[in-house]
């Protein structure tokens, strides 16, 4: 072929090509948009009818055959185990399991799309059983985090949440990323294994961030036990540590924690003190009014900024000095980060006279 | 003998010129296509997730909060539309600042009336990076997460910057004053800072046109492909730039520019670098390039993505007067940054960014406009002193109209195989012949305006010019 008839062969093949993808997608179009409304036609038969089996008005859940379309079931499944509750959740659950539901989420857990694998993951929360853990446990080793992270919840869900170990075992050397949804599920996995997660947090092996992760699980949880592990922790050498233990003392809420607050606000990294003063505002600490207020002064802004707005929280029983420091603390606040702390401490000192 | 002689040397400059002309329209073309596939790539192996119900029971708990930052220059039409828009967003934490940037018409007055804004001095703010004087806070008790900056006029990086200062949240996102998100476009951007917050420290969204689309209170009511051919033309064009160049950039870590009117960025990080810098018209891309410096000097893991699915309208300019001033206004805005930065370009040191991102741009933005006008205008005027074959310039025009086509059909079938925003089979057609037209003369038109960008940039020009607004088509 001549480079001529090759050129001319490359725009007509090119020109047909596209015209032909276009063709072929609008056709797509045409024929999804009829599958959607025969979908939303399904549905409209198939939830009445889980709604009156649910209500006992109906003997055995006839489906028709749509029992077999996995992702209708997923997603009607889903959207009704949110709402339904107690015995007529159960009786859902055995109309369903009769009908085979259960087994056709699994495989679709198994081999649907990913965001089918995902609807079939949440779906699969109205079923436990020891299949279901099986391929919940199965599809947190498959390649889509999404997936993963939903299999998770689903586990979490279920009363079958991984060990806390296994779980940061699965960041640190595993295909898991420290996410905020992790971080999320986490906390909700620790609840169940304080234990776990105290032994997990005396690891070597863990980077800060995860540290601060598994603290702030233990935070969280509300347990006490937790308490012993994070107080150790605000004397870490890591100031990103220290801060972590600090916000997850502040979830935690235990009255014990005073010492440990109080040499945080003197901390040396801004992170720490900013940390501190937050836990003081969070749990209403009036005991560190004074140490709150040498906050205002801070070099950091971020740390005046927030003392000033835990001064404002603190103070109902001597409004009038407060609107005295509030006054003149603007000027602390939006003073530039450059400048020395020196004034704004004499300016802070003049503006609180006698507040203690 | 003379004549022969120059007839020689016009044949020899003509074959080096035109060699030079296919081999950059082939390197383009190349890219373009690769683009095509690791974008195609990234929407199979992540597609987007559909049900915005079943995103927020999944996301909404983990979200962080969220600072809205909406620079408004003289948008009196448009302002309150915008806000209402902006104040129907689902996101579990967020709050919006407006900043009005001394504008000469009455946008701070529609917005203290519309939203029954009151001023405030209760408000704290670090001066962390500079900006022209604010001259009042205002904020209302009916629209607790809305507060508006009332400033001198700077620019719009100047406003931005003020936006920063003021803002509390962790992430901020800049935005036009004149687009409309989509409810839960907050929440799918957002999902990188999820997914990896210890790395991730900006991302953009997908800009669409919102011309042919049905909006009432700021709300995005029904999608439509625009009447207007020059509009029609842009969504085609920002098609191929959003879901095809800058998906597979991202996927290759060498963004180089998150657009201003929808971008999320870590709060601490703009902090790190200054702010958005003045005394340029790309300040979006400046501040992506400069993050992406930053970031590589200090050898700190980053990660700047670009998602898809969250969606910005926009207004796209209908008449041509207003098209070419924006166009040139953009790609000064690129050239600016390329001087900037032009110790990145090609450095290994700035991995993909300096050799692929830089040479993206060294290749489309440097010498790609130049060049390709004087081949439209040399290229005639050698085929009309007989240097050139009439088959074989015919024929290469050809395959580059039909690489045209198919690129942009590429980025239409990427549109309509994973994202679906077009309802109609009928919008699908319709964008289908705008694909095939844009080559007969809104592409050289385009070139013209980058061309005029580029001369303004090597004057040294400044101005932004003005754009004017027709606001948004009601319901």
């Amino acid at each position: 072929m001549s480079p001529l008839a090759l050129l001319w062969t490359a725009a007509i093949a090119l020109m047909s090509f596209s015209l032909a993808t276009m063709t072929a997608l609008i056709g797509a179009r045409v024929a999804r948009k009829q599958q959607k409304a025969r979908r939303a036609a399904r549905r409209a038969l198939v939830l009445p009818e889980m709604i009156h089996h649910i209500g006992g008005l109906t003997g055995e859940l006839k489906l028709s055959g749509m029992e077999k379309d996995a992702v209708l079931m997923a997603e009607v499944v889903r959207d009704l185990a949110g709402l339904v509750i107690g015995r007529e959740r159960t009786r859902l659950m055995e109309a369903l399991q009769r009908l085979g539901v259960d087994d056709a989420l699994r495989r679709l857990l198994k081999r649907g799309s990913s965001n089918h694998r995902v609807l079939a993951a949440e779906a699969l929360a109205l079923f436990p059983a020891v299949e279901t853990y099986a391929a919940l446990q199965r599809a947190q080793r498959q390649d889509s985090k999404r997936v993963r992270l939903a299999a998770l919840r689903t586990l979490i869900e279920l009363e079958r949440p991984p060990s806390i170990e296994e779980m940061i075992d699965g960041v640190i050397g595993g295909d898991e990323h420290p996410s905020l949804l992790f971080s999320d599920l986490l906390n909700r996995a620790a609840r169940t294994q304080i234990d776990g997660a105290c032994v997990t947090l005396e690891r070597t092996d863990l980077p800060a961030a995860i540290r601060v992760m598994v603290m702030q699980a233990l935070g969280a949880s509300g347990d006490e036990l937790a308490l012993r592990p994070l107080l150790a922790a605000t004397h870490a050498d890591d100031a990103e540590v220290r801060a972590g233990a600090l916000a997850a003392l502040a979830t935690l809420g235990h009255p014990d924690i005073g010492p440990a607050v109080e040499a945080a606000l003197i901390d040396k990294d801004w992170r720490v003190r900013l940390k501190a003063v937050e836990c003081v505002r969070k749990l209403g600490l009036t005991d560190f009014f004074a140490a709150v207020m040498a906050c205002a002064a801070d070099d950091v802004w971020w740390v005046r900024y927030r003392a000033g707005q835990t001064l404002m929280s603190l103070a109902d029983d001597d409004v009038a000095k407060l609107k005295i420091f509030a006054k003149d603390a603007v000027k602390l606040m939006r003073r530039p980060p450059t400048a020395g702390a020196e004034p704004a401490l004499q300016l802070a000192a003049q503006a609180m006279g006698g507040v203690s | 003998m003379i004549a022969a002689y120059i007839t020689h040397l016009l044949v020899s400059a003509a074959s080096i010129f035109a060699l030079f002309v296919i081999l950059s329209g082939l390197a383009q073309n190349l890219i373009h296509l690769a683009q095509l596939a690791v974008a195609g790539a990234a929407l199979v192996r992540q597609p987007p997730e559909a049900d915005s119900g079943s995103f927020w029971q999944r996301y909404a708990k983990a979200a962080p909060p969220i600072a809205l930052l909406a620079p408004a220059y003289n948008e009196e039409p448009t302002v309150a539309e915008s806000v209402r828009s902006l104040l129907s967003i689902r996101y579990p934490d967020f709050e919006i600042i407006v900043i009005n940037d001394g504008s000469k018409d009455a946008t701070l007055q529609v917005l203290i009336d519309q939203f029954h804004l009151q001023k405030t001095e209760t408000r704290d703010y670090e001066l962390a990076v500079s900006h022209q004087p604010i001259r009042g806070l205002y904020a209302s008790s009916l629209h607790p997460r809305l507060l508006v900056i009332d400033k001198e006029n700077g620019g719009k990086a100047d406003a931005l910057n003020a936006g920063v200062n003021l803002a509390t949240a962790p992430i901020i996102c800049s935005m036009d004053a004149d687009s409309v998100l989509e409810p839960d476009s907050l929440l799918r951007a957002v999902q990188p800072f999820l997914e990896d917050p210890q790395r991730v420290i900006a991302v953009g969204g997908t800009i669409r046109v919102a011309n042919g689309c049905t909006i009432a209170d700021g709300r995005l009511i029904k999608i439509g492909a625009p009447r207007n051919l020059l509009a029609l033309m842009q969504t085609v064009e920002y098609l191929r730039s959003f879901l095809m160049a800058r998906l597979a950039w991202s996927e290759i870590g060498a963004v180089t520019i998150i657009s201003g009117a929808f971008g999320l960025f870590r709060r601490a990080a703009v902090l790190d670098v200054g702010g958005y810098a003045h005394r340029t018209v790309g300040e979006d891309m400046e501040l992506v390039v400069r993050l992406h410096r930053h970031f590589r000097d200090l050898k700190k893991p980053y990660r700047i993505a670009f998602v898809p699915e969250p969606v910005c309208w926009t207004e796209a300019p209908e008449s041509l007067k207003v098209l070419a001033r924006q166009r040139a206004r953009w790609h000064r805005g690129a050239l600016e940054t390329f001087e900037r930065h032009s110790k990145m370009a090609f450095n290994p040191k700035y991995g993909s960014v300096g050799i692929i991102g830089f040479g993206w741009i060294v290749l489309s933005d440097v010498i790609g406009p130049p060049i390709e006008m004087l081949g439209y205008l040399l290229i005639p005027v050698w085929w009309w002193f007989g240097v050139l074959s009439t088959d074989y310039l015919l024929a290469f025009i050809g395959v580059t109209f039909a690489f045209g086509v198919a690129l942009s059909v590429g980025a239409l079938a990427l549109e309509e195989s994973e994202l679906h925003r077009f309802p109609r089979a009928r919008d699908l057609m319709i964008l289908t012949g705008a694909a095939i037209l844009e080559n007969f003369g809104y592409r050289q038109l385009n070139q013209i305006w980058r061309l005029k960008g580029t001369i303004d940039w090597l004057r040294g020009a400044q101005s932004w010019g003005e754009m004017t607004r027709k606001g948004f088509k009601a319901a």
